[in-house]
């Protein structure tokens, strides 16, 4: 671990050279990933550490970084910082100013049961491999591939400010993917999971049940139709609920993207969507079942981590931002601006995004809903700052009479506009998780997020059916 | 440009490997940094200047593979590394289907114009003026949101293994990304634009600022359509961008070993219409995808992959080849320097038709006309519904009105089978070459 005297070093560069703000970050994260395939591993682990440096020089930014950490290097990269910035100034048509922010020195851990790390390697590519075998209990299964990764991210922030803050989280994800084949039909099985913790984890969602369920239902899956193209009474379970909080509404309260003409610019203090709809992300979630795969209590900023309140009962109320898009929207830092690597920039990303439970129950909802279907589980899809969608979906039940039955269909593809379909809600259950399934939102870096709410039902679109 | 001995590193990564008791062990060394230029809001919001550098190991011990890496090139830190990926194959499965690490020891072809000191030795004073000159272009109108990011960056890639390849390259890259939004009340024109190239000259900033400007003006009164069968007229772009990941993904020979890939045991069938003729060329000059080595140090050949609609090959690395019988082709590829290699096209060259892109469009009675918006599916799904980002209704010849809500839902064995048309015109795009094409009739769903 290095030396945090190095960094304060480079703080005072910083200054010396005449930069109004500098900030320092060290970042030594452990990233592995076992990878199984019809019996073949690949199997890798690294080590992605080094020093970002961000200076700011006549209200222009620069941001330089190096995979080299004695002091030297160090030095020698904020002086190409100071050098980027200043260079860059001249043709700056409105200068950067930062938002103010608490002064915080702290350390936390991220939380946790089991450290990951004393469970060996070899004992997790072995129970991987045993996992596998519950393939063979379906015959149709002809693929199954498991993909386990494990991060543990160390960082420290530091600014000229006077900020001073650690943490380390462990992150791991799990997931399991059959493809089954009936008759020269195809159909995939897809179940994935990931939280802040340990290696409690495992406990939580045992490998061979992850194995079973993908290939449970990759195999009904092939005897499966789609549903009917058109517009549809729709159950939404909480990870559909989750994507489309995160990937068609929460990307449009990133500030950068509000900023570059997002739906939801200019719309706070709007009604957006039905006023049963509330949408927050926060840096965790106290009291849920787990912990979100997007913990973060200080950002790459070294900002601490608030709640966001993206629309509260369908009225438009918050943006996420960091320091440089507060200032310039008048807003509050949220404590959003985060990076994946050394080498990354600190941008406006979610941590745990999700719509708050209403108050109505599973039975309800099909009952409101009579005649439609429950889509459950991402299996891709897309959106774009226009709340745009498309999301494909692993697979569908039909309601009928208020029902939901055993009638399986392979999963449609769920398309519209988010905010117009959370305008069309029919009712909002009162259960809550929070599952995004692995958790990696891949906006220019990739990042570990998540998010849920209850089960939703509403009026919508599903494409790409019969 | 480094500082670093990167080859006394790589070899000393084999070295402890061998030491330590592997059977075979390779060393990928990646030595660069990546400056780039953010806009926002029509002009310059930063500079950064990051490292792209690491090394990645893979060691083989009783056929079991174990890969690990690190950005820090100190002696320890490789030591670790090495230790990390022998222990790793120690205690992973035997993989059956591994043969061996490649040997290669064949002259690499130099290819011209791969790399530029120009993009090297860029000031941030020429950076800039680049970019301002760019926004300049795209701001077709006072009010344009105008956002993007230019990139300049070079790096080193260097390849050793056990058996005795020794590779080593530099290639550079210069490119830029431009965003328009122009807004006429809640009316939205949203475009974009953007190129890449090996050398300074060649890349045109004024003509990525120019396109997406205008191109936003012309997404502006985007309209929903009726869901309905239309024929569908892509421009090259979106004929590149359509085509390339079909066929990348339908031939790679891992994916055919796993029966995963569109077109396992094709080979010598036809698989589209007789109109597809397509080349994968590693070695064209200038090309953004160039290269005269892969990425575990073979020499590839310029290979024909379909031929007047039929199947002539697929794509292969050490690892895949002998499972599907093939010779090694030499397509492996890493995204990262931490990754293993699997098969991945070059640049692909698809053969111009004998019809005017003008033409085609005036005959088209009634359609969808794409503009740099594929309709590529998601890895190996062969069911495709892709969102138009771009496209225009056109009847009778004439463009109508932007589209908007709207999803092709079709197969990538459709596309193949459904193509009619291509244009006698292509679109060169460093090594990316690509006509224009045009689709029979597909599902073409609307908003409500």
């Amino acid at each position: 671990m290095l030396n945090r005297e190095v960094l304060i070093d480079g703080l005072s560069e910083g200054e010396k050279l005449g930069a109004e703000y500098v900030e320092l970050r060290f970042q030594d994260k452990y990233l592995a990933n076992f990878q199984y395939r019809d019996g073949e591993f690949v199997n890798t682990t690294g080590s992605r550490e080094g020093v970002c440096v961000r200076a700011l020089v006549d209200g222009s930014w620069a941001l330089a970084s190096t995979n080299k950490t004695e002091r030297e290097d160090i030095i020698r990269t904020v002086q190409k910082a100071v050098k980027l910035a200043r260079g860059s100034a001249p043709s700056k048509e409105k200068k950067i100013i930062l938002a103010e922010v608490d002064i915080v020195e702290d350390k936390v851990i991220s939380p946790r049961k089991i450290d990951l790390r004393e469970i060996s390697v070899d004992e997790k590519i072995q129970r991987i491999s045993e996992a596998a075998k519950k393939a063979q209990d379906f015959p149709l299964v002809k693929s199954l591939t498991i993909n386990y990764n494990e991060i543990v991210d160390k960082r420290i922030v530091v600014t000229n400010e006077g900020t001073r803050v650690e943490w380390e989280d462990m992150k791991p994800t799990l997931m399991a993917f059959a493809v089954a084949i009936d008759e020269g039909k195809m159909a995939n099985g897809y179940v994935s999971w990931s939280h802040t913790c340990g290696a409690e984890f495992f406990d939580w969602h045992p490998i061979d049940d992850m194995v079973e369920q993908a290939s449970n239902k990759a195999s009904k899956l092939t005897k499966a139709t789609l549903p009917p193209a058109g517009v549809q009474s729709i159950l939404l379970d909480p990870q559909l609920v989750g994507v489309l909080a995160h990937e068609a509404i929460g990307h449009t309260a990133e500030a950068d993207l509000v900023v570059a003409g997002s739906f939801t610019q200019g719309k706070i203090g709007k009604k957006v969507c039905d006023e049963r709809i509330t949408l927050v992300d926060v840096p965790f979630k106290e009291g849920s079942k787990w912990m979100g795969a997007g913990w973060l209590p200080y950002d790459d900023e070294g900002v601490k981590g608030k709640e966001t309140k993206i629309v509260t009962n369908g009225i438009m109320t918050e943006y996420m931002t960091n320091r440089a898009f507060a200032s310039e929207l008048g807003i509050e830092p949220s404590g959003n601006a985060r990076a994946y690597t050394f080498a990354d920039e600190p941008i406006v990303r979610m941590r745990n995004t999700f719509i708050e439970p209403g108050d109505m129950s599973l039975e309800e909802l099909s009952e409101a809903i009579g005649d439609g279907y429950v889509l459950k589980s991402l299996m891709n899809g897309q959106a774009d700052s226009s709340s745009e969608f498309m999301f494909g979906v692993v697979e569908a039940f039909a309601i009928k009479n208020g029902e939901i039955t055993d009638e399986i269909f392979q999963g449609p593809v769920f398309t519209g506009n988010a905010f117009e379909v959370l305008s069309n809600i029919i009712g909002i259950g009162k259960d809550f998780d929070i599952n995004l399934g692995s958790g990696f939102c891949g906006k220019e870096q990739p990042a570990k997020v998540d998010g849920g709410g209850p089960h939703i039902a509403v009026k919508a679109m599903l494409a790409g059916g019969n | 440009m480094s500082d670093f001995p990167l080859y006394d590193i790589a070899k000393r990564s084999i070295e402890i490997g061998l030491s330590l008791g592997a059977d075979q062990i390779e060393s990928y060394v990646i030595y660069g940094s990546l400056r780039s230029v953010q806009l926002e809001k029509g002009s310059i919001h930063h500079f950064t200047d990051t490292s792209s550098s690491g090394i990645g190991v893979r060691v083989i011990k009783d056929k079991s593979i174990g890969m690990s890496s690190t950005t820090v090139f100190s002696s320890d830190s490789i030591e670790e590394t090495v230790k990390n990926a022998y222990s790793l194959a120690k205690v992973s499965p035997p993989d059956p289907n591994f043969s061996s690490l490649p040997l290669d020891k064949r002259e690499s072809p130099k290819i011209k114009d791969l790399y530029d000191q120009e993009i090297v030795d860029l000031s941030v004073e020429d950076f800039s003026e680049m970019v301002q000159e760019t926004i300049q272009e795209a701001k077709v109108r006072e009010d344009a949101v105008i956002g993007g990011r230019f990139t300049a960056g070079y790096g080193k890639r260097l390849i050793l293994n056990s058996l005795g390849v020794e590779r080593e390259t530099s290639q550079t890259s210069v490119g830029g990304y431009i965003q328009v939004k122009v807004l006429d009340g809640d009316d939205i024109g949203n475009s974009y634009y953007g190129d890449t190239a090996t050398q300074m000259k060649k890349l045109d900033h004024i003509e990525i600022g120019m396109l997406a400007g205008e191109r936003s003006l012309k997404m502006l009164g985007s309209k929903k359509i009726k869901t309905t069968n239309l024929p569908v007229l892509l421009d090259p772009e979106s004929a590149y961008g359509t085509i390339s990941p079909i066929i990348g993904t339908g031939i790679d020979a891992f994916n055919v070993f796993n029966k995963t890939a569109f077109f396992v045991d094709k080979v010598g069938d036809r698989i589209a219409t007789d109109k597809l003729t397509i080349v994968d060329d590693p070695f064209y000059e200038g090309g953004t995808d160039s290269a005269g080595f892969d990425d575990e140090g073979v020499v590839p050949k310029k290979l024909t992959i379909v031929k007047n609609g039929i199947l002539q090959t697929f794509i292969t690395d050490s690892y895949s080849a002998p499972l599907v019988g093939m010779e090694n082709t030499g397509h492996a590829s890493r995204a990262s320097f931490a990754s293993r290699p699997t098969p991945s096209l070059y640049a692909l060259q698809i053969k111009n038709g004998e019809t005017s892109k003008d033409e085609m469009l005036s005959d088209l009675k009634e359609g969808i006309l794409l503009i740099d918006s594929s309709i590529a599916g998601m890895g190996d799904n062969p069911q495709v519904s892709a969102q138009i980002n771009q496209g225009f209704y056109v009847k009778n010849g004439e463009i109508q009105y932007p589209v908007k809500n709207t999803v092709i839902g079709t197969t990538v064995f459709e596309i193949l089978e459904n193509l009619e048309m291509l244009s006698k015109e292509i679109e060169d795009r460093n090594g990316h070459i690509a006509p224009w094409m045009k689709l029979a009739p597909m599902r073409i769903s609307g908003g409500k």
